[in-house]
């Protein structure tokens, strides 16, 4: 399965443009789409479930442009959106039984073992008849994804599945999206957060402002950041001329100065060893030196 | 259209709204308020508003009547609410991600409402059977408890939930759907009531639909028109939300259709309405016959009536009506003709002579006794 993106763009009040001219390709397995806030991921999300028609350009799934095939998409996808929350007054199964008769599953039988196998696979069985509202941050979340799989889609589209989860709830999440990455299954995971695409994802795009700025793998993004990132222990006042020269990613306190690393060019003048870069080193480093150096910053 | 999916989302619409305490608490107050009403005008040993039972199907009438009107204003509320809470939730992308066309979201919706609204009228109703039942001088009229939630409660609820939709959709924030479809309400109960002959009273607050045990209603036609008007716009509205909604259709061929069912059940609720309005206009002028024939006689000799045995006979679809009428001139002179006294001008006791059906609007004089033949007229209808 692949789907391709053909010069898409979106223009809202024929002004501000969400998307601009992006050209993108996804295959089988987890896709990463990393972006800042604003750059245009839930936009182009939306248009992927048909929930929104570009202003131009296509999408197409194996070669069929969807916005012909719009009932078939829909059978295909299953999504969970960014900001997602739940009618307070359905319990968790019956918010699961809900979506599975939406997704077209008629069989009473068939559509209750396939919820409490959903349950069981979120870990959320023992509390099926709780109201979805009276859940935590963390379930409500497992329950949203539960929602988006009931009907095993082919394509899975979470946007921004971690935000506000706590580091326990974000790695079980993470999880869960990679085993379901080894089927064969298109998984389009949009997030601010560095850490769930390098620990997911083996293909990934980075959006800034609507645009296109990198698409491939991890791998090779992180390796572009070789060489530009640095560990060096300086004084309070190093610090304070520093910071407004080179994006600093980590202050740890260290005697009376900082242990930092930055990303960049390393200033004259101060002392500083590489250190090997991470995906998150690779995103500071693309969105601060490669847009200013192709003047989009 | 698909009905499972219809189904699907109509079953968990209602239940959610089952489940809120807004329609609860609505629930029950209308129950208890209903019950209070009952227990006021058919309870106990009473005799007070007797003029409420003397026809048995007021019993129904009245209770459906009320929660008729309470239903219509929260059936606002419920209908914007149900879309804006969707919209405050983000729910919707879950929902409008799923193959379900619009028209089956729509429709499902609408009918979730229904189905709960209508099983209120049911509980309602059954409230009122018990009563009707313990109350013994007042007999179940068991097709009024068919016909008035038929006639009243669904015209009513499907024109405004169509219309609360489509404001939402059209103005896009309930705020401004609530002033607009609140004043509307105020003015149809307060201020339009029976203006246009209650063209404008989609509630029926004003529709003269009191249930005879001998005769039916007074003009089954009228009200099936007045009612119908509203069942056809309310549908056509419905269609107007699904082909405006805010959600890409699932295909180009069937939204075009729904422009097409908003355009032609409109169109026809507006034809109904016309002829529902030339019918009444017809019988209003029917009237002002009426009372323009009373006012030439004003001026001429009155006696009174001191007997008046009337002999009914079926003929097929007619029915020969004989009147045997003893008169008494209490007047100080005497005369030839007179009226008699409390003759009602209606169209079954008018002629001009023996024998003859008159059209109502050909009435060209009103029934006179010629006191010096004693003659016996007799009127066909």
């Amino acid at each position: 399965m692949k789907i391709e993106i053909k010069n898409l763009t979106k223009t809202y009040s024929g002004r501000f443009k969400a998307l601009d001219s992006v050209n993108l390709t996804i295959t089988d397995g987890m896709f990463g789409l990393l972006g800042p806030n604003g750059a245009g991921k839930s936009t182009l999300i939306r248009i992927l479930v048909t929930l929104m028609q570009p202003t131009s350009g296509q999408v197409l799934l194996d070669g069929k442009d969807i916005s012909g095939y719009r009932k078939e998409i829909r059978k295909m996808v299953g999504y969970l959106p960014q900001d997602f929350r739940f009618f307070a007054k359905l319990r968790s199964w019956e918010f699961l039984d809900y979506a599975a008769r939406l997704a077209g599953m008629n069989s009473k039988r068939e559509r209750g073992a396939r919820v409490d196998e959903m349950l069981e696979s979120v870990g959320l069985y023992e509390f099926r008849n709780r109201m979805a509202n009276k859940l935590s941050g963390g379930m409500k979340r497992r329950l949203g994804i539960a929602q988006a799989l009931i009907a095993s889609p082919s394509i899975i589209i979470v946007d921004e599945p971690t935000t506000g989860l706590d580091p326990e709830e974000r790695i079980r999440f993470r999880n869960l999206l990679s085993d379901l990455g080894r089927s064969e299954t298109i998984i389009i995971l949009s997030t601010h957060i560095v850490g769930d695409i390098s620990s997911t994802c083996n293909q990934m795009a980075l959006l800034n402002e609507g645009t296109l700025i990198y698409h491939g793998t991890p791998d090779h993004l992180v390796d572009q950041a070789k060489g530009f990132v640095w560990r060096a222990e300086i004084s309070q006042e190093k610090y304070d001329s520093l910071k407004s020269e080179v994006p600093i990613i980590s202050t740890i306190p260290s005697g009376g100065g900082w242990e930092i690393q930055f990303v960049g060019d390393k200033p004259a003048g101060v002392e500083a060893v590489k250190v090997d870069p991470n995906l998150e080193h690779a995103y500071v480093h693309y969105m601060d030196n490669k847009l200013e150096h192709w003047n989009l910053k | 259209m698909n009905l499972i999916n219809i189904w699907n989302v109509a079953t968990y619409e209602s239940k959610t709204l089952f489940r809120s305490w807004f329609f609860r608490i609505f629930a029950i107050m209308a129950l208890l308020i209903l019950f209070g009403i009952n227990m006021g005008v058919f309870g106990g040993h009473t005799n007070a508003r007797w003029t409420f039972r003397a026809i048995a199907a007021n019993l129904p009438y009245i209770n459906v009547l009320f929660i008729n009107v309470a239903q219509a204003i929260i059936a606002v509320f419920l209908a914007s609410d149900f879309l804006k809470r969707d919209k405050k939730l983000d729910t919707t992308e879950v929902i409008y991600a799923r193959p379900i066309t619009n028209g089956e979201y729509v429709v499902g919706k609408t009918l979730g409402i229904l189905v709960l609204f209508i099983g209120l009228v049911l509980m309602a109703l059954a409230m009122t059977l018990i009563f009707n039942l313990i109350r013994k001088d007042v007999p179940v009229v068991w097709v009024a408890y068919l016909y008035y939630p038929l006639l009243i409660t669904i015209p009513t609820l499907v024109f405004i939930l169509g219309l609360s939709f489509f404001m939402m959709i059209l103005f896009r924030s309930q705020a401004v759907t609530f002033l607009v479809l609140l004043g509307y309400i105020g003015l149809t109960l307060f201020y339009f009531q029976d203006k246009l002959y209650g063209m404008l009273d989609y509630m029926a607050f004003n529709l003269p639909m009191v249930y005879s045990d001998f005769i039916g209603f007074a003009d089954s036609r009228l009200i099936l028109l007045h009612r119908l008007t509203y069942l056809l716009l309310g549908t056509g509205f419905i269609f107007a939300t699904i082909r405006f909604l805010n959600r890409l259709p699932q295909t180009g061929r069937w939204n075009s259709l729904n422009l097409f069912g908003f355009i032609g059940f409109v169109s026809a609720g507006l034809f109904v309405g016309a002829l529902y309005f030339n019918s009444y206009r017809d019988v209003a002028a029917d009237r002002e016959a009426y009372l323009e024939l009373n006012n030439q006689y004003v001026g001429r000799h009155v006696i009174d009536v001191v007997s008046n045995n009337l002999q009914v006979e079926q003929h097929g679809k007619s029915l020969l009506i004989t009147s045997g009428m003893q008169v008494q001139n209490q007047n100080s002179t005497r005369f030839d003709h007179a009226l008699p006294a409390q003759q009602q001008v209606g169209p079954l006791l008018i002629g001009n002579s023996p024998g003859e059906s008159i059209p109502r609007r050909d009435i060209k004089t009103l029934f006179q006794v010629d006191l010096k033949h004693g003659v016996e007229y007799r009127v066909i209808f």
